[in-house]
């Protein structure tokens, strides 16, 4: 990807910028409190913004438009039926009992409402997978940037490139993308903490949605619209002719036929993640009101509606021009970029695909410090401490994730498997992470024992099943985790259920203010609720 | 041991696999339907709980009906 002097100025300006609006949050931070939440300040449109943006990182722009050029429209669902529905549950269930709980993470709530050995397991499951994936996240940054920033052949008139093009060839080495990142996103994740993230998201949302919807209006226009689109790729051959069809049929050799997306990502996969992803349930638990809670997270879904046109219609318009150019699908976008847009434009889209690759990393970021220090270091190691000390472990760890992930991003690409290991982990732990957070919101009967059955039982059939398609191929897809996903929340439903009844119940006094509807119906709940309202 | 799963996996996909295109968006209209009328079915005081005031546009029942119209444009056309 060439970019003109004019699109370098466009992407410092948005970097820089970025930056000192992050760091200038840190005078709001006095606390723990304000490190990990916010203070409890965040406004409804700043907690859907940021959720939004959380949500979608530079990598979605890559694979999921690679994806919609080699599927179509289906991948579309992981953003429309896999966000929307668990939206709304997330918005008038989750958040607002989360919220009222009080607690800074799931493992917390969980450790409250069943126990403290499910809040350590939780705990330790999501804090190794945040702290490993952000591994993968700077070394797949690392990657992107390596392949779409040349060294500028006009910068200084041309002497820096003379000066390192004998030493690093054309590009810059991938270590420079990921020590640049790193460095700018810890400076102000660690500085500002939420507020800090939350705000840089706002703004990093709004040069996502302009640099995706610049794409889409040049892509569109040349294609001649929507009826133009699905012409042109109809045009290509009969194997084309689902690739407007969102559900697809049972035996459709893509991984996503319409059992799949329905059992696997709408009813485990993406509620487990809109409702129990530390990453995107923090925000919400630091709104400044109830009301700003749900009314934030249902702003979210109405933003998602239209991440799909952003990410995966790219995809389409690159298979409808440049279907026989483009030989590798995850080049779509790019190659979108290098034929259709104007220096500028370039730069635009450039910053929008560094803003959704930036929100995604502070994110983690911020909910790994969050995790660890909470779950982990003060509740197993050293508990009865000042709330300044909690909150110089909280920086701490933010810089010591900082240099880990540096460090560690190298490894990925040695162990070529890291990175499908990650991504199998979050697939085994999703489907018992939901029965668990479902059973503890929803059903007063629920109890510690259950919980710690239904969890092993759901991760010895993730386990289980990954092994068995591994060397039986159980499955007729080659990569079929939303299957995995579903029958490992149906095991951790069924004991968790059975345990829980043949077990003792949890007193009220233990699970008073922690279960939905007892939360809502509880006077005295209610009354505290009202008085901290009134001030 | 294989046998038994690869039965049991074509059976499972021949009774899905049964269920005509049009039934399945049928049904994931009317369940994306029943999510947004849920909400109606909360008490008000909870949809406004800590609500600055109870103007009609703080009202996320109807936030929730736009999120879900919103997602049903893309399943009633492709």
């Amino acid at each position: 990807m060439a970019l003109a002097g004019i699109d370098f100025f466009i992407i410092i300006l948005y970097f820089v910028g970025v930056v000192i609006l992050g760091t200038y949050f840190t005078r709001y931070v006095k606390s723990s409190g304000d490190f990990f939440l916010a203070g409890k300040m965040l406004p409804w449109w700043a907690i859907g913004m940021s959720l939004v943006v959380s949500d979608i990182g530079a990598l979605d722009f890559i694979a999921v438009s690679g994806q919609g050029f080699k599927y179509g429209i289906v991948v579309a669902n992981f953003d429309w039926i896999g966000c929307l529905p668990p939206i709304i549950l997330a918005a008038f269930i989750s958040a607002p009992t989360l919220w009222r709980a009080g607690v800074y993470t799931i493992p917390e709530y969980m450790g409250l409402r069943y126990n403290n050995l499910v809040r350590a397991i939780q705990g330790l499951l999501w804090g190794l997978f945040l702290t490993a994936n952000l591994g993968v996240m700077f070394w797949a940054t690392g990657l992107m940037l390596n392949e779409f920033v040349p060294i500028p052949d006009t910068l200084l008139g041309g002497t820096v490139k003379a000066v390192l093009e004998p030493v690093w060839g054309e590009h810059w080495p991938i270590m420079v993308h990921i020590i640049l990142i790193g460095v700018a996103v810890g400076i102000y994740t660690g500085s500002g903490g939420l507020s800090a993230v939350v705000m840089t998201d706002v703004v990093q949302l709004v040069v996502m949605f302009v640099g995706g919807i610049a794409v889409i209006a040049v892509g569109l226009y040349q294609v001649g619209g929507i009826s133009g689109l699905k012409e042109a790729i109809y045009a290509l051959g009969p194997e084309y002719s689902h690739h407007f069809d969102l559900l697809l049929p049972v035996d459709h050799p893509s991984p996503y036929p319409w059992p799949a997306i329905i059992f696997g990502l709408a009813f485990v996969l993406a509620p487990a993640y809109w409702l129990g992803n530390q990453a995107i349930i923090q925000r919400t638990l630091g709104a400044q009101s109830e009301w700003d809670a749900k009314a934030g997270t249902l702003f979210a879904g109405f933003l998602h509606a239209l991440i799909p046109i952003l990410i995966a219609f790219p995809g389409l318009i690159g298979l409808a021009l440049y279907a026989h150019e483009v030989q590798n699908s995850d080049l779509a976008f790019p190659y979108l970029i290098h034929k259709l847009l104007p220096a500028g434009m370039t730069g635009l889209v450039f910053a929008a695909f560094m803003a959704a690759l930036m929100s995604s990393v502070d994110s983690v970021l911020n909910s790994a410090a969050t995790l660890w220090t909470r779950d982990i270091y003060q509740q197993f190691l050293f508990r009865r401490k000042s709330d300044r000390h909690y909150l110089t472990v909280g920086r701490i760890l933010t810089a010591l994730f900082v240099l880990g992930g540096i460090f560690a991003a190298p490894v990925v690409n040695y162990f070529e498997s890291i990175y499908q290991a990650i991504q199998n982990f979050l697939t085994f732990i999703q489907g018992p992470n939901l029965a668990l957070l479902l059973f503890g919101l929803l059903w007063k009967r629920a109890n510690g024992k259950g919980a710690l059955a239904g969890l092993f039982a759901g991760l010895t059939t993730s386990i289980g099943l990954f092994t068995l398609q591994r060397f039986y191929h159980l499955f007729t897809q080659d990569d079929p985790f939303l299957y995995i996903a579903w029958w490992s929340f149906v095991a951790s439903v069924a004991v968790t259920v059975s345990v829980s009844l043949l077990t003792k119940p949890p007193s009220p006094d233990k699970i008073r203010g922690l279960v939905f509807r007892l939360a809502r119906e509880d006077r005295e709940v209610q009354a505290a609720l009202e008085k901290r309202a009134e001030g | 041991m294989s046998e038994l799963w690869n039965t049991l996996g074509n059976n499972l996909i021949a009774v899905l696999g049964a269920f005509p295109h049009w039934l399945v968006k049928a049904l994931v209209l009317l369940g994306f339907a029943g999510l947004a009328l849920a909400g109606f079915f909360l008490p008000k005081s909870y949809i406004f709980q800590d609500a600055t005031d109870r103007k009609p546009w703080r009202d996320l029942r109807y936030w929730a009906l736009v999120v879900i119209a919103l997602e049903m444009i893309p399943y009633l056309f492709f």
